[in-house]
């Protein structure tokens, strides 16, 4: 950390992509909607359509933090409302076995998240892309950014 | 022959391939919508350094005429064979590129939208330089995928017309009806001996009291004569096989051991010397072992319970038509059919589980439930239609209904709440009460749920006739060791006193449970079932009739508890749904499906489990097929091979990795 930036500008500064994944049907949906009504996220968030979240699996998010992403979160539909029945707690399940992988590497496991939204309300989506983000900072506060674990 | 197809179509998918990508990016302004925020200009120079691509530009309205101009254009003088349009979302306008770019001879799925309005313009307008970085990455994204897009085919698939309903009760005969009035050949199996139901067995139907005989009978009667409509009665699912549009379905059917030249005289029944409890009664009367579940019963045809029978051989040497034949066999009839309807119902709730309340323990006889009451009620019942405790035949004089009994109840693992109990409770309240005012009849409620049309107004004439409410759930019933009387301990949890209410006859609203045999029913169908076990609707707002299997519909309580009126309703809408593809007599469906790389696979059967439509097979080799057309293109099979060999088409991991590097790129690249 340089002398010259205060805590909270070396995390803001160390926070610039997160790829979430949406699934087609809920996700998208919210995040239409938060656009539709013009509420505001940060700009670090970007999204990557996908069928279901069901369809994310580990290759998918590690290549996003390999390839210099800060973190990656899967969006999906509300639990019980999973268009394709399943895929939001099989994904759940998965970024659980996943979150457990970090920890044992020695990662904070907060770089790794799934989350759920309701298409009809944009303020869901964009809670969850505020909870990745305060959840990121708390990580990075705490542990330092993926990358510095390499 | 499907064999044959699929690996035409692979084919062309290869040839496809082969083809370089020309890819045409065009940048809309939407106005300022876009442009106010993003530096339109910069990202259409930035998206022609990308490779492949031929043409970029910026326009102010791509939906606009010019703007879809601007996009055929490209295709006819530059040869662009993919398009990307970076303007608002896949929903709103994807379309019309889709529709385009069809128009000129492309695949519709050679279209990539780049939402870059929803999801950076509008929501990051404070930040222009950071909302025109977030545009580049998303455009460079689009343009990564773009490259590998394949064509998706439409395949047009034909339907058998004829449709299969399981259930004959008030859900099934409605749907039943309905798709036959549609000229659709109709198939209804019925697990008992007659049709009708659970409606059958009540005495009156809320909110209105009519008699629900009388209402049901002209349907009844209209389903069993429809010329379109074929009726197995006694009859099981044995088999299903296929998917939508094109199901084979393997029917058992009992035998009645009596033939169809039954003239329904009941001679049979007047002599036959055995005497079991009537199912269709409750419990609340005997029938022989050759009977006629009720009089109005349809098929009228007389049935031999062949367990109970003790073959005396009497009811053969009565019949005056020789109508009886102990020599029936089962037999199994193979229907095609393209849409299936379950309609099954529900099963009232045991009570016996739950141990203070003693139900069906001895001495406890007049702890009954709401269709035992409603048996006791109708006019064709045993006692006739009084109310009269099971233990001693006396009129009670005080009757205790327990709300909530199996639902809303952690303990016995249902937590949902059935809905219809509070309604027939209180119907059956005030019909006690206005036969005999002397009777106190109270109700221990945890809350009175009568939403709907007339249904508050119910619940205010039974407190009108003077049935007592009591806010609480009882925690026992117990038995007074002198006098032997029943006593419902209670709290009622309004005035905060614990009561002992004396119980000549005590009531319990039961829940609605799954039927019995929904758990090989379901499997036979390979439809998924909600925790609570009723069939899972494919979604409970938007679609709660389909299930989730394309072509598999639900009518009625099966996909979860209803009253007659939203059974009707959601049965209305299955033979609506079920009967489209039909009437049609083709289903138009994007190949938008999983290929598996059979060098790869190790034939695991892992994706056939995760599967939720039930889309994946193991053929005789035990390699696994995917069945295109119950496939609902979610991908879950993808994360789920261990080699990789199943890859969703447009979807596959090497194009999710080319847009993942294009996104997430920008950041230090961990070395």
């Amino acid at each position: 950390m340089s002398d010259c930036e205060t805590p909270d500008e070396y995390v803001q500064e160390r926070i610039q992509n997160i790829v979430v994944f949406m699934c087609n049907e809920c996700g998208q949906g919210s995040a239409n909607t938060a656009g539709v009504a013009r509420m505001s996220y940060d700009a670090a968030i970007r999204i990557i359509r996908v069928q279901c979240t069901g369809q994310v699996g580990p290759i998918q998010i590690m290549e996003a933090l390999n390839n210099g992403a800060d973190a990656v979160a899967c969006v999906g539909c509300c639990l019980g409302a999973c268009h394709f029945f399943n895929g939001n707690v099989i994904s759940m399940h998965r970024i659980k076995l996943m979150k457990k992988l970090f920890k044992e590497l020695g990662y904070s496991d907060q770089f790794v998240n799934q989350y759920t939204s309701r298409a009809a309300e944009g303020e869901t989506a964009v809670g969850d892309f505020e909870d990745i983000i305060d959840r990121l900072t708390t990580a990075i506060q705490e542990k330092g950014t993926i990358k510095d674990g390499c | 022959m499907a064999v044959k197809e699929d690996k035409m179509e692979e084919s062309k998918i290869e040839s496809g391939d082969s083809e370089e990508p020309r890819i045409g990016v065009f940048v809309c302004h939407c106005g300022h919508n876009i442009a106010g925020t993003v530096d339109v200009a910069k990202v259409a120079d930035y998206a022609r350094t990308l490779p492949n691509v031929i043409k970029a530009e910026h326009y102010m309205f791509m939906c606009s005429k010019p703007g879809v101009q601007m996009v055929k254009d490209s295709i006819r003088e530059l040869g662009v064979n993919r398009t990307v349009v970076a303007s608002c979302s896949k929903n709103q306008h994807g379309l019309t590129f889709a529709k385009a770019i069809a128009e000129e001879g492309i695949n519709k799925h050679r279209h990539q939208q780049v939402n870059v309005r929803e999801y950076c313009s509008w929501v990051h307008k404070k930040d222009e330089a950071k909302a025109t970085a977030k545009a580049l990455r998303l455009v460079e994204a689009g343009v990564n995928r773009a490259r590998k897009l394949e064509d998706v085919e439409t395949r047009r698939i034909s339907t058998t017309k004829a449709a299969l309903v399981i259930g004959g009760g008030i859900a099934g005969l409605r749907s039943a009806n309905d798709l036959a009035e549609l000229g659709i050949p109709v198939f209804l199996v019925e697990k008992n001996s007659t049709i009708g139901g659970h409606m059958t067995q009540l005495n009156k139907t809320f909110p209105t009291l009519e008699c629900p005989q009388c209402s049901i009978s002209p349907l009844t009667n209209g389903v069993a004569n429809h010329p379109l409509i074929e009726l197995y009665t006694n009859a099981q699912i044995k088999n299903v096989e296929g998917s939508l549009g094109n199901f084979e379905v393997e029917i058992e059917i009992n035998p009645r051991y009596v033939k169809d030249n039954c003239t329904s005289c009941g001679e049979c029944s007047l002599h036959c010397p055995v005497e079991v409890p009537s199912e269709w009664d409750k419990g609340m009367s005997m029938r022989n072992a050759i009977y006629k579940a009720y009089p109005q019963a349809i098929p009228a045809t007389f049935v031999r319970d062949k367990k109970a029978c003790i073959e005396c051989n009497t009811c053969i040497n009565i019949c005056p038509v020789q109508a009886i034949d102990f020599s029936m066999q089962p037999e199994t009839k193979t229907v095609k059919v393209g849409s299936i309807i379950v309609a099954v119902g529900y099963s009232e709730y045991d009570p016996t589980e739950i141990e203070p309340y003693h139900y069906g323990q001895e001495g406890y006889d007049d702890v009954i439930t709401q269709l035992k009451l409603e048996r006791m009620l109708s006019p064709t019942s045993l006692t006739n239609s009084e109310v009269l405790r099971p233990s001693d035949g006396k009129l009670p004089k005080s009757i205790v209904m327990i709300q909530c009994v199996g639902s809303r109840n952690d303990q016995v693992g249902n937590q949902y709440c059935t809905g219809v109990c509070c309604k027939f409770a209180i119907k059956n309240a005030r019909i006690v009460k206005e036969m005999y005012p002397d009777t106190d009849v109270t109700i221990c409620y945890i809350d009175i749920r009568t939403p709907g049309l007339n249904f508050e107004e119910l619940y205010k004439s039974a407190q009108e006739v003077g049935v007592r409410f009591i806010r609480g759930r009882p925690s026992e019933i117990i038995k007074d060791p002198i006098s032997g009387k029943l006593k419902v301990i209670v709290e009622d949890t309004l005035s905060m006193t614990p009561l002992q209410l004396r119980a000549d006859l005590v009531v319990l609203s039961a829940a609605m449970v799954p039927p019995e045999g929904i758990g090989p029913l379901g499997s036979k169908l390979k439809v998924l079932r909600s925790k609570e076990g009723f069939l899972k609707e494919f979604h409970i707002k938007m679609n709660p009739t389909l299930s989730s299997k394309g072509g598999i519909f639900l009518a009625g309580a099966i996909q979860g508890p209803k009253d007659i009126s939203e059974t009707v309703a959601h049965a209305g809408s299955a033979a609506a749904l079920a009967a489209a593809p039909l009437v049609k007599g083709y289903i138009e469906r994007e190949m938008l499906v999983p290929t598996i790389d059979y060098d790869l696979c190790v034939n695991c059967g892992i994706c056939k489990t995760i599967c939720s439509p039930a889309a994946i097979d193991i053929d005789e080799n035990g390699r696994p097929i995917v069945n295109k057309i119950a496939c609902r293109s979610c991908g879950m099979c993808m994360p789920s091979c261990p080699t990789k060999a199943i890859q969703l088409i447009n979807f596959t991991d090497d194009q999710l990795y080319d847009e993942i590097i294009a996104v997430s790129g920008g950041g230090v690249v961990c070395e």
